[in-house]
C-alpha cells in the first residue's frame, strides 16, 4: 500500500500548494499535482489488481488531463495579460470593482 | 427480448444527448430553424417517454432490464419501472414546456446556441439519471445534470451576481455529491455490483444467509441522504437554491423547480424501493433513518416557507416556495416505514409532480412579470391585474394549488403526506408540516397582493406593462389546467405506480385533514388580504424593522453567514500557512545565500593559470586512486 501513502502525500504537497500561493501558475500546478496522485492511485490499484483495461482507460484520463491543461493555461494567459498581473487577490479585488460598477445593470 | 418499450426506453436518453450537439450546427441555419429544432426534439422525447405509459400501466409493475457490455463487468442498461417512467415522463414533458416557452422568454439574447445546447443536454441527462439501471451510470447523469446547472445559472456570465452564483451552486452541491460517491463506492465494495437489481438479489441472498452488515448498510442510507440533501435543496444545504435565482427564469423552472431538485427525491425513493425487497434492512432504517429524513424534511419545510414569506424578491418566494415542497416530499419518504408499500413513498410521488405543475406554473408566470417590468423586487410592483389579465387569471390557480386548498392538486398530495406523517408517528413534525401549510397560504397571498393588487405602482405607469407572448402564456395555461385535474387523476396513478394503499378520491375530502386546512387557511388569508387594504405596510416590509426575528430571516437564518465565515476561516488559515511558507523561505533562502556568498569568495581565489588547474588536477586525481584503493583494495 506505500503508493496509496505516496499519492497521499503528493495530495497534501498540492493542497499545501494551493493554501500557500497566490500566483495563478503556482495555484494550476498545485490543482494538476492533486490530479496526477488521484490517476497515480488509480494506475497503481489497477495494476495490483491486474487488469488491463484500467490501464487503458488511463491513458484517456491522461490525455483528457493533458487538454485540460492546454485550455487552463491559455486562459491563464489571457487573464494575466488582462489584468496586468497573475496574482489571484489582485484579480479578484479588480472583479470586486467591476461588480460595484455593474450593479446597476438591471434584471431579465 | 427486445420489446418497443426497451427501444422506447434507451432512445429517450440517447436521442436528446446526440441533438444536443448537433444544435451549434444547426444554428447556423438560422435562429428559427434551431428552434424548431429544439421543440422537434423535446417532443420526439416527449413522444418516446410517453409510448412507456402503456406498457407500466397494463404491466404488472415488474421491472425491466436491458443491459450492454460497458466497462468489462459493468453493463450500462435502463432500467423501467413505474418510479424511473414517472420521472422519465414529468421530465420530458416540462422539457417540452421549457423548450416552448424558451421562444417568447429567451427572444433576443445572446449566446441562445449554447442556451439550447444545455437544456438539450440536460433533458437527456435528467432521464439518464431516472432511468439508469446501474449506480455508476447514474451518477455520471448526476454529476452532469449539475454540470448543466452550472452553466445555466452563470448563463449570463457578464454578469459578476450570475457568475458567482453558479459557483455556489456547483460547490454547494458537490458536498453531496461526493457523500453519494462514498456510498456507491461501500455498496460496490460489499457486492462487487453496482445493478439495482444485483444489490437487491445479492442483499436478499446475504438477508437470508444472515451476513448482511446491516449496520454498514445504514451507514450507506446515511450517505445516500447526504447526497439527496444538496441536491434537493434541504436543511442545512439549502441556501444555494436561492442563489439559483439568476438563472434564466426558464431554467429556474426546469431545473429548480420541476426536475434537477427532485433528483434527490428520485435518489431516496429508490433507495427506499431497494430496502423495501430486504427486510431486515427496512427494519434496520426505522430507528434512525427514516426520522432523520422526517425531520429534515418538515424542518426544511418551515424554514423554507418562513424566509419565502420575508423575501422581496419574485423569484425568491418561488425559490424558498420549492424548498419547503421539498421539505414535504422528504418528510412523506421519511414515514414510508414499509417501503413502497406505505402511503409515504406514494404520497411524496405525487406530491413531487404537482409540484412541478404549480412551481412551474409560478415560474413562467414570474418570468412574463418579469419581462413587464423589468425587475425583481416586489415592493416595486402591484396593480398588475389590470394590465395582465391572463397573467392573473392563472397567478390565482397557482395560488390556491400551492396554498392545498380543495380540490386542487396539492390538496389531495398535501393530505396524503400530512396522513402518512401522522400515520407514522411523528406528531410534531406534523404539528410544523401544518404550520407549514398556514404560511404557505400568507406567501403565496402575499405575493399576489403585491404583485396584482392595489393601485397601480408608480413603477408599474412608468413600465407600461403588456400581458405575456401567447407563446409563453400558453405552456403555462397547460400547467394550469393540468394543476386542477392532477389531483383527480389520483386514482390512476395508484393504478400506474402499482402500488395497493385502498386510496380513494372520496377519502381525501373526508378526512380529518380537510377542515384542519380550511381551519388554518381561511382566516389566515382574510387578515392577509385585509392587512393589504388597510395599507398594513408590515405585509410589505414583513423582513425589514430591526426585532431579532425580522434580521435573522433576512439573513436566511445565518446560513450563509455560518459557510462564508468558514469560508474566509478557511481563507484566513490560507493565510497564516502562506506567511509561515514566506519565512521559511526566508530561512532556506538565507541558508542558500550562504552558499552563494562563499561560492563567491571563492571565486576570488587566483586561480588563473594553467600551473593552478594542473596541480589540482593532480591533487583530485591522487585522491580518487587513494579512495579506490581504501574501499576495493589493491
Amino acid at each position: 500500500m506505500d503508493f496509496v501513502i505516496l499519492s497521499l502525500v503528493m495530495m497534501g504537497i498540492g493542497i499545501y500548494g494551493l493554501l500557500t500561493n497566490r500566483q495563478l501558475l503556482k495555484v494550476f500546478i498545485s490543482i494538476e499535482l492533486i490530479a496526477i496522485a488521484a490517476t497515480l492511485n488509480f494506475v497503481m490499484l489497477v495494476s495490483s489488481a491486474g487488469q488491463g483495461l484500467g490501464q487503458a482507460f488511463l491513458i484517456l484520463a491522461f490525455s483528457t488531463d493533458t487538454a485540460v491543461s492546454g485550455v487552463v493555461l491559455a486562459l491563464l494567459v489571457i487573464v494575466t495579460k488582462k489584468y496586468g498581473t497573475s496574482n489571484i487577490n489582485d484579480i479578484l479585488t479588480m472583479h470586486e470593482k467591476r461588480e460595484s460598477e455593474a450593479e446597476e445593470y438591471g434584471d431579465a | 427480448m427486445v420489446t418497443l418499450d426497451i427501444i422506447s426506453a434507451w432512445l429517450v436518453w440517447v436521442f436528446p444527448l446526440v441533438a444536443c450537439v448537433f444544435v451549434p450546427l444547426i444554428a447556423k441555419k438560422g435562429d428559427k430553424v434551431r428552434n424548431y429544432f429544439v421543440i422537434a426534439v423535446a417532443a420526439v422525447t416527449a413522444a418516446f417517454a410517453f409510448s412507456l405509459v402503456p406498457g407500466i400501466f397494463f404491466g404488472n409493475g415488474q421491472p425491466t432490464e436491458s443491459t450492454i457490455a460497458w466497462i468489462a463487468g459493468i453493463n450500462a442498461g435502463v432500467y423501467i419501472d413505474p418510479l424511473s417512467i414517472l420521472f422519465t415522463c414529468l421530465v420530458a414533458f416540462f422539457g417540452l414546456i421549457i423548450a416552448v416557452y424558451s421562444w417568447g422568454y429567451m427572444k433576443g439574447e445572446e449566446g441562445l446556441s449554447r442556451y439550447y445546447f444545455l437544456i438539450l443536454l440536460f433533458i437527456g441527462s435528467m432521464i439518464g439519471l431516472v432511468i439508469s439501471d446501474n449506480m455508476l451510470q447514474m451518477f455520471i447523469f448526476w454529476e452532469m445534470v449539475g454540470l448543466c446547472s452550472y452553466a445555466l445559472v452563470a448563463f449570463w456570465f457578464k454578469r459578476p451576481a450570475s457568475v458567482n452564483a453558479g459557483n455556489k451552486v456547483f460547490i454547494m452541491t458537490r458536498i453531496g455529491d461526493v457523500s453519494l460517491l462514498a456510498a456507491i463506492g461501500i455498496l460496490y465494495m460489499s457486492f462487487g455490483t453496482f445493478s439495482f437489481h444485483g444489490i437487491i438479489s445479492d442483499m436478499q441472498s446475504a438477508a437470508t444467509a444472515g451476513t448482511l452488515n446491516t449496520g454498514l448498510m445504514v451507514t450507506v442510507f446515511f450517505l445516500a441522504l447526504g447526497g439527496a440533501i444538496a441536491k434537493s435543496a434541504q436543511l442545512p444545504l439549502f441556501t444555494w437554491l436561492y442563489s439559483a435565482m439568476e438563472a434564466p427564469t426558464s431554467v429556474s423552472a426546469l431545473l429548480h423547480a420541476a426536475t434537477m431538485v427532485k433528483a434527490g427525491i428520485y435518489l431516496l425513493a429508490r433507495f427506499i424501493l431497494i430496502a423495501a425487497a430486504v427486510a431486515p434492512l427496512m427494519i434496520a432504517l426505522r430507528p434512525y433513518w427514516l426520522p432523520t429524513v422526517a425531520w429534515i424534511g418538515a424542518l426544511t419545510a418551515i424554514v423554507g416557507a418562513t424566509l419565502a414569506l420575508t423575501t422581496t424578491d419574485i423569484k425568491g418566494v418561488l425559490a424558498y416556495s420549492t424548498v419547503s415542497q421539498l421539505g414535504f416530499m422528504m418528510a412523506a419518504l421519511g414515514s414510508a416505514l414499509n417501503g413502497a408499500a406505505s402511503v409515504g413513498w406514494f404520497a411524496s410521488l405525487f406530491q413531487m409532480v404537482s409540484h412541478a405543475f404549480f412551481e412551474g406554473l409560478g415560474f413562467l408566470l414570474a418570468g412574463g412579470i418579469i419581462h413587464a417590468l423589468g425587475t425583481r423586487d416586489m415592493r416595486l410592483m402591484g396593480g398588475l391585474r389590470k394590465a395582465m389579465p391572463v397573467t392573473f387569471a392563472l397567478m390565482v390557480i397557482m395560488v390556491i394549488t400551492t396554498s392545498g386548498l380543495p380540490p386542487f392538486a396539492a390538496f389531495f398530495s398535501k393530505g396524503l403526506i400530512i396522513t402518512s406523517v401522522t400515520g407514522a408517528g411523528y406528531i410534531a413534525e406534523a404539528v410544523l408540516l401544518y404550520a407549514t401549510t398556514a404560511i404557505t397560504f400568507a406567501y403565496v397571498i402575499r405575493m399576489l397582493s403585491l404583485v396584482f393588487m392595489g393601485k397601480e405602482s408608480e413603477h408599474t405607469v412608468k413600465q407600461h406593462p403588456h400581458e405575456a407572448p401567447k407563446v409563453m402564456l400558453i405552456p403555462a395555461g397547460i400547467l394550469a389546467g393540468l394543476c386542477i385535474v392532477w389531483g383527480f387523476a389520483e386514482p390512476l396513478v395508484t393504478t400506474f405506480m402499482h402500488v395497493n394503499l385502498g386510496l380513494t378520491l372520496l377519502g381525501s375530502f373526508t378526512n380529518i385533514e380537510t377542515p384542519i386546512f380550511l381551519a388554518l387557511l381561511v382566516p389566515t388569508g382574510l387578515v392577509l388580504y385585509w392587512s393589504y387594504y388597510k395599507d398594513y405596510m408590515g405585509l410589505r416590509n414583513i423582513g425589514g424593522g430591526s426585532n431579532p426575528i425580522a434580521t435573522m430571516l433576512n439573513h436566511a437564518y445565518f446560513f450563509d453567514d455560518v459557510y462564508s465565515a468558514i469560508a474566509k476561516g478557511i481563507g484566513k488559515f490560507s493565510d497564516g500557512l502562506m506567511h509561515a511558507d514566506d519565512l521559511a523561505n526566508l530561512g532556506l533562502n538565507s541558508f542558500a545565500g550562504w552558499f552563494v556568498r562563499a561560492s563567491s569568495r571563492l571565486k576570488k581565489v587566483p586561480s588563473t593559470t594553467i600551473q593552478n588547474y594542473i596541480a589540482a588536477g593532480i591533487v583530485g586525481f591522487i585522491l580518487i586512486v587513494v579512495l579506490i584503493i581504501l574501499t576495493v583494495g589493491v
